[in-house]
């Protein structure tokens, strides 16, 4: 017996950034308010894309933080069924619906549209991304909302096709045809305007 | 025949062609859409409201859990809760009474006994036997 000091090292916990979304929600129904805000990080900017193009650009923060912090109330419910970022859409779109409902004249300060055409915009100067990204931006806000909803959760939001059934509560199969209904709408409107791929 | 199979061939390529320009224009939407920044400014925005309610949360549990107590009384409790006031009040009445009582009579009995005390310690002394008295009184009868 020599009486060695054994010293066991344990090793660090890894970094909350480098957790996967499903740990830092265990992590943070036990308390732990760092993983709670790495999720914020990582959503919100997508929730806030999301957010804009419902309710418009002014009311989007306010939507974005009322769905975070109904899911900070609500985590020890959430059972992990789905997944968070498809359970924080779903809460951030009834946030979007319940402030259309307070304030149904919301969502008018969505862009005016661009209409190039007019502009006397050439379909050259027309192709450039800056000028598409803007001309997106007001033809969404000229489409069906069923529409524009889907194809903001899939385009901007990035979920999946089955996620995006999930949040909207509507089978896989109508998500794929509001989707392709939305490209259509937007590509009638795009066209109209001189855009061509 | 020949018509059928050239009719075929003509709808196909229409259909092609259709898919073509639509997965064109998929591909092309998809681009702008992503070419377009997501904006984290409302990160710093979410973090400071979710602070705030951390920290009403923690500071107020208590007020918290007795204004939901609070609210969360109704009629009937007031109801079922009067009586047994009510009967706390008369207990405390006559509690009260008692202690009046007891306290005059051990002021009424401190001051009789003050009184009797002080009469003894100022009145003259008097004579122990009064037979002495009287024998003095005949004594000085006669002396006259």
């Amino acid at each position: 017996m020599t009486g060695a000091l054994t010293i066991r090292l344990t090793p660090a916990p890894p970094a909350v950034e480098h957790l996967e979304d499903a740990a830092l929600v265990l992590l943070a129904k036990r308390g732990n308010d760092e993983a709670f805000d790495e999720l914020v990080k990582r959503h919100a900017p997508k929730l806030h894309a999301v957010a804009k193009r419902i309710v418009g650009t002014e009311e989007a923060y306010d939507v974005v933080q009322d769905a975070f912090i109904n899911a900070y109330r609500a985590l020890p419910k959430f059972l992990g069924e789905s997944q968070f970022t498809t359970w924080i859409h779903r809460i951030t779109l009834n946030c979007c619906y319940a402030r259309l409902r307070k304030l149904p004249d919301m969502g008018h300060d969505l862009e005016l549209p661009l209409d190039a055409s007019a502009a006397g915009v050439t379909s050259v100067e027309v192709s450039e991304n800056r000028d598409l990204r803007s001309a997106l931006e007001s033809a969404l806000a000229r489409i069906n909302k069923d529409f524009r909803e889907t194809f903001v959760l899939i385009e901007f939001g990035q979920l999946d096709y089955a996620s995006a059934a999930q949040v909207l509560q509507v089978e896989l199969g109508t998500v794929k045809s509001r989707m392709n209904r939305a490209r259509a709408s937007l590509r009638d409107i795009l066209e109209g305007w001189g855009y061509r791929p | 025949m020949n018509q059928d199979n050239a009719n075929q061939a003509q709808m196909t390529d229409l259909e092609e062609q259709l898919l073509e320009e639509h997965q064109d224009w998929a591909a092309l939407l998809s681009k702008a859409a992503n070419s377009i920044p997501a904006d984290s400014s409302v990160v710093p925005v979410v973090l400071h409201a979710l602070k705030a309610e951390r920290q009403g949360t923690a500071d107020g549990s208590a007020w918290a859990r007795y204004l939901s107590g609070a609210a969360q009384l109704q009629s009937r409790d007031f109801d079922a809760v009067q009586p047994a006031l009510r009967a706390v009040q008369l207990e405390r009445h006559r509690v009260r009474q008692w202690h009046d009582s007891i306290t005059r009579f051990i002021a009424t009995t401190a001051a009789v006994a003050a009184v009797v005390a002080a009469v003894a310690v100022f009145s003259p002394p008097l004579s122990a036997d009064p037979t002495d008295a009287y024998s003095a009184y005949q004594e000085a009868a006669r002396g006259w």
